[in-house]
C-alpha cells in the first residue's frame, strides 16, 4: 500500500536536478539580501567625512557612515521579512534638495523598473498573472533570477541639507539613530521603511488623475483594489472608472486575503459614523469626521430627529444655516440633532450655539465638494454634546429629506475597524480632489493604530512592518511576496519542507552518503529534497526499525524512477542502518 | 533620446496649457486672476502673495480692485487641473525593452518616485507626508505652505493626511478605541 502510494506520488513528480548551489545565493536563510549601493561622490552624502558622535545605536563615526548604517538598517528590516534568492540593490544618494525654514523635501524612492510576462525558472512561479506589471525586486523574486542585472531595483535620493543647518527646518535634521528616539528630528529609518515599501510593492502605476494605466495594463497592486460603488477591481475598469474610483472616498478597499486576515489584530475596533434610520429611502451609514471637542461618540450612540438650525444672516455669518449666531428656531432644534453648514466661523462656535438651543448633537455639513469628511478642529470646554462633519453631498442628501422626517444616530460602530470597511477590508486612501502620489498607493489615514503606509508618516510609528503593529508585510504577501524560508521558489504554505535540508549530498545523522541530494520541484513532494524525505521517515517512525523500513521503501521508489542507482541506494541504506534515528 | 524629447515635449505642453489657462482666467470674466498675473502695485501684491502662501492659502487677485481674495471654487479647480497636467505621471512613451523570453521591462521616470516632504506646523509640530514625483513635491511645498490646512480657505475641501479622525475612548468602552493625539488635533481644520 505504501509502495503504491509512493509510486503514485513519484509518478507525478517533475524532478529538477537543481544544483544545491543555486540555493546558496542568499547569505542568510530565508531572507532577502538588500544591498545599499552608494551612489555618492567623494566627500559627499554617504562619503561625508564630518565627524559625528554615535547616536541611538548607530556607531558610525562620520556623517556619511551613519547615513549608510541607517540606510542598511532599514534595508535589513525589510530584508529580514521578505524572502528572495536574488539580491535586491538600492541605488542610494544624498543630494542637496529643497529645504526652507518650515518645509523640505526629505527624499524619494521607488522601483526603477517594472516587469511583466516574465517566466519562472522552475520551481519559481514567474509572474503573478499575465500582462501585469510587477515591481523590479518582486519580479526578480518570482522569476528566481535577476531580470536586469545591469540596473538597480530601487532608487533612493535623500536630502543632504537636513544636517542641523538653522536655515533648514530651523535646525531639525535626520535622526540617524536606530532606536526610534527621534524627538523633534525626523526619524530617517521610518521614512526609509515607508519609501522602500513603495519600491518593493506597495504602489500602483496608473495615473490617478486620468485613470490611464502604464501601457494600458494593470499591476499587482491594482488587481486587488476594489471599488465598492462599481463592484469592479482596478484592472476591470475603464480609465474613466479608475479616475472616478481614485476619488471615491472610503469606498475603495484592498482585497488581499493576508491583509484581511491580519487586519483585526492590527487595527482598532471602532469607526465613527452617522447612521440614518429613517426615512427608509435614506437609511444607511454616512462617513463622518469626528470632533476634537465636546463629548466623544459612543458605541451606543445618540439618536434623534434631525433639524436644520437657523440663525440670523449677519456679520458673524452670512447664511441663515451657518450657526455662527444664536439659533433662532430653538424650539425646533431642542432635543434634536442640529444640522448646520460649515463656513465663516469656527466649528466650536456653531456647535456651542446649537447646544445653547437645546440640540443633543450636531452635524456640520461641508460647504464645498470633497471627501472624506475631515475632523472638526477647535476647542471649547463648555461644549458637552457630540458633533461630526459630513460631506457637502451627504449634507444636501439629508437636507432634501428633512421634510419627510430624518431620524439618525451618531456613534461609533465597534464592529467596524478603524481603517476598514464593514467586511473588514482595509480602506485605501481616495481623497477628493485627487492627490497624485498620495491617492490610492497608501492606506486611508483614518486607520488606527497608525500605519507605516499612510500618506502621513506619523510620529508614533515604530520600525515594525508586521502585525500586530503594521499591515505592510501582509500587503507584500498579497501582491506576490510569498513566504519562502528556504528560498527554493516554492511558497512555504505549499512547500513539502519549508526549511529544506539543502546540503549537496544526502547526509543521515552525520553520515555522508555521497548521493546527490535531489530536489523535487513539483508534484506532492514539491519543495523537498531526498534528505527531507528521509528526515520525514525519522519523524514518523516509531523506532529505528520503522525508520530503516521507511528509508528502504523510499530508496526503492527513487531507484525505480531512475533517480538513484543501486549503489547509491546501498550507500543510503548503510548510513540509515547506522544512524541513531529516530 | 526620443523618450527624453517626448517627455520634454509633454512637460512643455503642460506648462503651455497652464500659462494659457492663467491668461484665460486673467482676461476672462473679469472676476479674478491669479496673483502671478497681476500687473499693478506689483511689489505690494508679491508681498501679500508671499504672506498668503506662507499661510498655506491659494490666492487670487480681484481684477477690479486689485486686492487679494480667496479664489473661487472654479478658479481652484482650474488651478488644480493645470497642476495635475503638469505633474501627472506618463503612461506611454516610457523606455520599454522586449526580451526574447517574453519579458517586458519598462524603465520608470522620476514621476513615479514616491517623495516624502515635511512641513513644520505653526505650533512647531511636524507633518511628514508622501507624494509622487519631485515636481509634485516641490509644488506641494509651494502651494500648501508650511503646516497649512490643505486649501485652507474656510469652506475649502480638506485634503491629504490632515484627516486623522481618530476617536477618543467613550466612557465605559474599552481602551482599544482609537485615541486622539495632539498631532491629530494640530492638523484639523477649525472652521
Amino acid at each position: 500500500m505504501r509502495k503504491q502510494s509512493l509510486t503514485a506520488k513519484f509518478a507525478f513528480l517533475s524532478l529538477a536536478l537543481i544544483g544545491i548551489l543555486a540555493f546558496a545565493s542568499s547569505e542568510v536563510l530565508g531572507q532577502a539580501v538588500i544591498t545599499i549601493v552608494n551612489g555618492d561622490g567623494p566627500d559627499e552624502g554617504f562619503n561625508d567625512p564630518t565627524p559625528v558622535d554615535p547616536v541611538g545605536g548607530n556607531t558610525g563615526t562620520t556623517l556619511g557612515q551613519q547615513r549608510l548604517i541607517a540606510f542598511q538598517f532599514a534595508a535589513n528590516i525589510w530584508g529580514g521579512k521578505l524572502a528572495s534568492n536574488v539580491e535586491i540593490r538600492i541605488l542610494a544618494r544624498f543630494n542637496p534638495q529643497t529645504c526652507t525654514a518650515t518645509s523640505a523635501v526629505l527624499g524619494s524612492a521607488g522601483t526603477t523598473f517594472i516587469f511583466r510576462d516574465f517566466p519562472g525558472v522552475t520551481p519559481f512561479p514567474g509572474a503573478v498573472a499575465p500582462s501585469t506589471w510587477h515591481h523590479s525586486a518582486l519580479a526578480d523574486k518570482r522569476a528566481g533570477a535577476d531580470l536586469n542585472p545591469a540596473g538597480p531595483d530601487i532608487q533612493a535620493t535623500f536630502n543632504s541639507n537636513l544636517n542641523g543647518n538653522p536655515a533648514c527646518l530651523g535646525g531639525r535634521k535626520f535622526y540617524l539613530g536606530l532606536d526610534s528616539n527621534h524627538g523633534a528630528d525626523v526619524d530617517l529609518v521610518v521614512v526609509l521603511l515607508h519609501e522602500f515599501g513603495h519600491g518593493l510593492g506597495f504602489s500602483q502605476f496608473a495615473n490617478v488623475s486620468t485613470g490611464a494605466q502604464t501601457q494600458n495594463l494593470s499591476d499587482v497592486y491594482g488587481k486587488q483594489l476594489l471599488d465598492l460603488s462599481t463592484g469592479k477591481t482596478w484592472d476591470q475598469m475603464t480609465n474613466a472608472e479608475r479616475a472616478a474610483s481614485a476619488i471615491n472616498s472610503r469606498r475603495v478597499v484592498f482585497t488581499g486575503p493576508t491583509v484581511a486576515a491580519e487586519l483585526p489584530g492590527v487595527l482598532s475596533p471602532g469607526t465613527p459614523l452617522l447612521r440614518v434610520n429613517a426615512p427608509a429611502g435614506l437609511a444607511g451609514n454616512f462617513a463622518v469626521g469626528a470632533a476634537a471637542f465636546g463629548s466623544p461618540l459612543s458605541s451606543s450612540g445618540i439618536s434623534g430627529n434631525v433639524a436644520l438650525a437657523l440663525d440670523d444672516a449677519d456679520a458673524a455669518g452670512p447664511l441663515t444655516t451657518d450657526a455662527c449666531s444664536p439659533i433662532t428656531n430653538a424650539a425646533a432644534v431642542a432635543g434634536k440633532i442640529a444640522l448646520v453648514d460649515r463656513g465663516t466661523c469656527g466649528f466650536n462656535v456653531k456647535v456651542k450655539n446649537a447646544q445653547d438651543a437645546g440640540a443633543v448633537a450636531v452635524i456640520v455639513a461641508d460647504n464645498v465638494a470633497g471627501g472624506p469628511p475631515a475632523g472638526l478642529g477647535g476647542a471649547d470646554p463648555t461644549v458637552t454634546i457630540p458633533s461630526v462633519r459630513i460631506t457637502l453631498a451627504d449634507g444636501n442628501t439629508i437636507k432634501a429629506q428633512l421634510g419627510a422626517g430624518v431620524n439618525a444616530t451618531l456613534g461609533v460602530d465597534l464592529s467596524v475597524f478603524s481603517g476598514a470597511d464593514a467586511l473588514g477590508r482595509a480602506l485605501v486612501n481616495a481623497p477628493n480632489p485627487v492627490q497624485p502620489g498620495s491617492s490610492i498607493s497608501h492606506w486611508d489615514p483614518v486607520a488606527f493604530r497608525n500605519q507605516l503606509m499612510e500618506p502621513a508618516i506619523n510620529g508614533d510609528l515604530t520600525h515594525s512592518v508586521t502585525s500586530p503593529e503594521d499591515l505592510t508585510l501582509a500587503l507584500m504577501r498579497d501582491v506576490g511576496w510569498f513566504a519562502d524560508a528556504d528560498l527554493d521558489g516554492i511558497a512555504d504554505e505549499v512547500d513539502c519542507s519549508p526549511n529544506s535540508d539543502r546540503r549537496p549530498t544526502v547526509i543521515i545523522d552525520g553520515c555522508d552518503t555521497g548521493v546527490p541530494n535531489t530536489f523535487f520541484s513539483s508534484g506532492p513532494n514539491a519543495g523537498c529534497t531526498i534528505s527531507d524525505l528521509i528526515r520525514r521517515c525519522a519523524a514518523n517512525a516509531g523506532n529505528h526499525g520503522g525508520f530503516v523500513s521507511c528509508v528502504s521503501h523510499l530508496t526503492n521508489e527513487l531507484k525505480k524512477d531512475g533517480l538513484i542507482t543501486g549503489s547509491q541506494k546501498g550507500s543510503i541504506m548503510s548510513c540509515a542502518a547506522n544512524a541513531g534515528l529516530p | 533620446m526620443a523618450n527624453q524629447t517626448f517627455r520634454r515635449k509633454l512637460v512643455w505642453t503642460a506648462w503651455a496649457a497652464f500659462v494659457a489657462l492663467a491668461m484665460t482666467l486673467s482676461l476672462g470674466a473679469g472676476t479674478g486672476v491669479f496673483a502671478q498675473t497681476a500687473h499693478t502695485e506689483k511689489p505690494e501684491k508679491e508681498k501679500e502673495e508671499a504672506k498668503a502662501q506662507a499661510a498655506g492659502q491659494q490666492s487670487a487677485v480681484d481684477a477690479k480692485t486689485g486686492k487679494l481674495k480667496q479664489p473661487t471654487q472654479d478658479e481652484t479647480n482650474a488651478l488644480n487641473e493645470a497642476i495635475k497636467k503638469l505633474f501627472d505621471r506618463p503612461t506611454e512613451g516610457l523606455k520599454t525593452t522586449y526580451l526574447a523570453d517574453g519579458t517586458v521591462m519598462v524603465e520608470l521616470t522620476e514621476e513615479f518616485m514616491e517623495v516624502s516632504v515635511i512641513k513644520i506646523n505653526p505650533d512647531g509640530s511636524k507633518s511628514v507626508e508622501c507624494v509622487t514625483g519631485m515636481k509634485a513635491a516641490e509644488e506641494s511645498l509651494k502651494t500648501h505652505g508650511p503646516g497649512a490646512k490643505a486649501n485652507s480657505a474656510p469652506g475649502a475641501p480638506a485634503a491629504g493626511p490632515a484627516q486623522k479622525a481618530s476617536i477618543p475612548p467613550a466612557k465605559g468602552e474599552t481602551g482599544k478605541t482609537p485615541q486622539k493625539t495632539s498631532q491629530d488635533k494640530s492638523q484639523w481644520e477649525v472652521m
